[in-house]
């Protein structure tokens, strides 16, 4: 399993542990974090799986693609650590990895 | 062009006799190529797997909406569901906080009125039709009041939607002229508002908010009024409807529910995907595309079955069982990707009302033995009538 932790905008965290292969969307959603809505399932068509990834982690969950920056427009508060996290895939090197949520989805 | 690959079958979801049992033709279809064909409305394809109808709903710049989602196409385009991303996601993010958990647990003592007020019209009776005095009347008067319908014109009002909805293909001159005399209707309800004091709602945030940084028409207002009262009325009314006739027929499956051994929200999502209460919406293709064993080209259209979806045996195992307890959070029944279904917080919450209400009141109601369910054709299929029996019981509110 690999251990992922999530730190809320109020400075909440949760650890979460799930297998490779599942997205940093599905693994929130599936544990409850509400504050990773995951409306579109997936998609990269809603942006409200919207988190940031610290500068540390950047290097494995490489860059947003063109489409994925579009849909990051509709974000709040996006800035250069800003990601979907449906399009994230979590693989085994991600383990210990933290990831951030912004204060809102909507 | 070479011998192309698909399931060549007979399917139109405005037959009404093939809409009494659609999982047969998907299952058909799933055991030889599962890309589906009809010459049917046109002709189109059908993925009949899971994952191909998830790919149909999420993929939306191989299948777009933008060429409308009705099959046959809808006089004018309903929005925001005719649109892709981004310029959909601009709407929607205005739309959604109408339709939050939260918008829909805020309405939740509302809703609880329109159920025992609509139970009460009929409990010390004995016997009802639980969808033309429960589940349908459930909707209208739970839906109607968020959009600013009048109390004196929505019993009209919901009668010639559900007439439209189910019947707009098999009577055309007919659907024009209720078409019409509904966007009559909705038109003069935005501009009477455009003049009223202002409300916190969704008819006023219609009017006043900038959808891609511009207003609204009153035509416009009227696109998205309608989409919401097509979507309001008969969807969450036939999860009632086939959860109630699942109960009537499963008394183990009503105690485990009261006694708790089953949790609500995980019956929820089992009920709505069984029931399934919207079977299609169309897609075109834009590009060449591999799905479900067969290739589409642009221009292909491709109708998106949520039944076929949630009747893949791959994905729910013996799916034709309605197992309460079984986990059927993916379920196909309010779409997926960006057009995932907006109400589906009220929708839960009015189906969850509805039975819990039912199963405290009316705990014993029953349907005949040997009843045979008549469901309507249409994008949304539904039991067109359920007679029940129980003991009788008094009334919450007085007369």
């Amino acid at each position: 399993m690999i251990c992922v932790t999530y730190i809320e905008a109020d400075g909440t965290s949760h650890d979460v542990h799930v297998d490779a292969g599942i997205s940093v969307m599905e693994a929130a959603v599936r544990n409850n974090i509400s504050a990773i809505e995951g409306e579109c399932g997936g998609a990269a068509a809603c942006a409200t799986c919207h988190v940031y990834i610290p500068a540390e982690w950047q290097a494995l969950t490489g860059s947003a693609s063109e489409d994925e920056l579009a849909m990051l427009e509709f974000g709040e508060g996006v800035d250069e650590r800003s990601r979907l996290g449906c399009q994230i895939t979590i693989t085994q090197e991600m383990n210990g990895m933290t990831v951030l949520t912004p204060v809102t989805q909507r | 062009m070479s011998a192309r690959k698909f399931t060549q079958i007979r399917f139109n979801h405005y037959d009404p006799e093939i809409m009494q049992d659609p999982y047969a033709v998907f299952a058909e279809v799933r055991s030889k190529c599962p890309l589906g064909h009809s010459d049917e409305l046109g002709g189109f394809f059908f993925p009949t797997t899971y994952e191909g109808v998830k790919r149909a709903f999420s993929d939306f710049r191989t299948f777009t909406s933008t060429d409308g989602t009705g099959l046959p196409r809808q006089p004018l385009p309903l929005l925001p569901v005719d649109l892709d991303p981004p310029v959909h996601t601009a709407w929607r993010r205005t739309l959604n906080r109408f339709f939050t958990v939260e918008a829909a647990e805020a309405d939740r003592e509302r809703i609880q009125q329109v159920a025992d007020t609509l139970i009460d019209a009929f409990i010390e009776r004995g016997y009802a039709d639980a969808v033309n005095e429960l589940t349908r009347p459930f909707l209208a008067m739970s839906m109607l009041p968020v959009i600013g319908v009048p109390l004196e014109d929505r019993v009209e009002l919901g009668n010639k939607l559900l007439w439209l909805v189910h019947n707009r293909v098999v009577d055309p001159e007919g659907g024009m002229k209720v078409y019409n005399e509904i966007g009559v209707y909705l038109t003069e309800l935005a501009a009477k508002r455009r003049l009223a004091e202002q409300r916190d709602d969704l008819l006023q945030c219609l009017i006043t908010q900038d959808f891609g940084g511009q207003k609204l028409d009153d035509g416009q207002v009227y696109q998205v009024l309608l989409l919401t009262l097509f979507g309001a009325l008969d969807s969450t009314s036939s999860a009632m409807s086939g959860s109630l006739l699942h109960l009537a027929r499963h008394p183990e499956d009503k105690a485990r529910l009261v006694k708790g051994e089953v949790e609500w929200p995980v019956a929820l999502d089992e009920f709505i995907r069984f029931t399934t209460p919207i079977q299609a919406l169309r897609r075109m293709a834009t590009k060449e595309v591999e799905i479900d064993g067969g290739t589409l080209y642009p221009g292909d259209q491709l109708l998106a079955l949520n039944g076929a979806a949630n009747r893949d045996p791959a994905k729910f195992p013996e799916p034709e069982k309605c197992i309460l307890g079984r986990d059927a959070t993916d379920h196909m029944s309010f779409g997926s990707g960006a057009h995932v279904c907006i109400g589906r917080h009220f929708a839960r919450l009015m189906l969850g009302t509805c039975l819990k209400t039912m199963l405290a009141r009316a705990y014993d109601f029953t349907v005949e033995d040997g009843f045979q369910p008549e469901y309507t054709p249409s994008e949304a299929r539904a039991i067109k009538s359920l007679p029940i029996r129980f003991t009788p019981g008094n009334r919450v509110h007085a007369v």
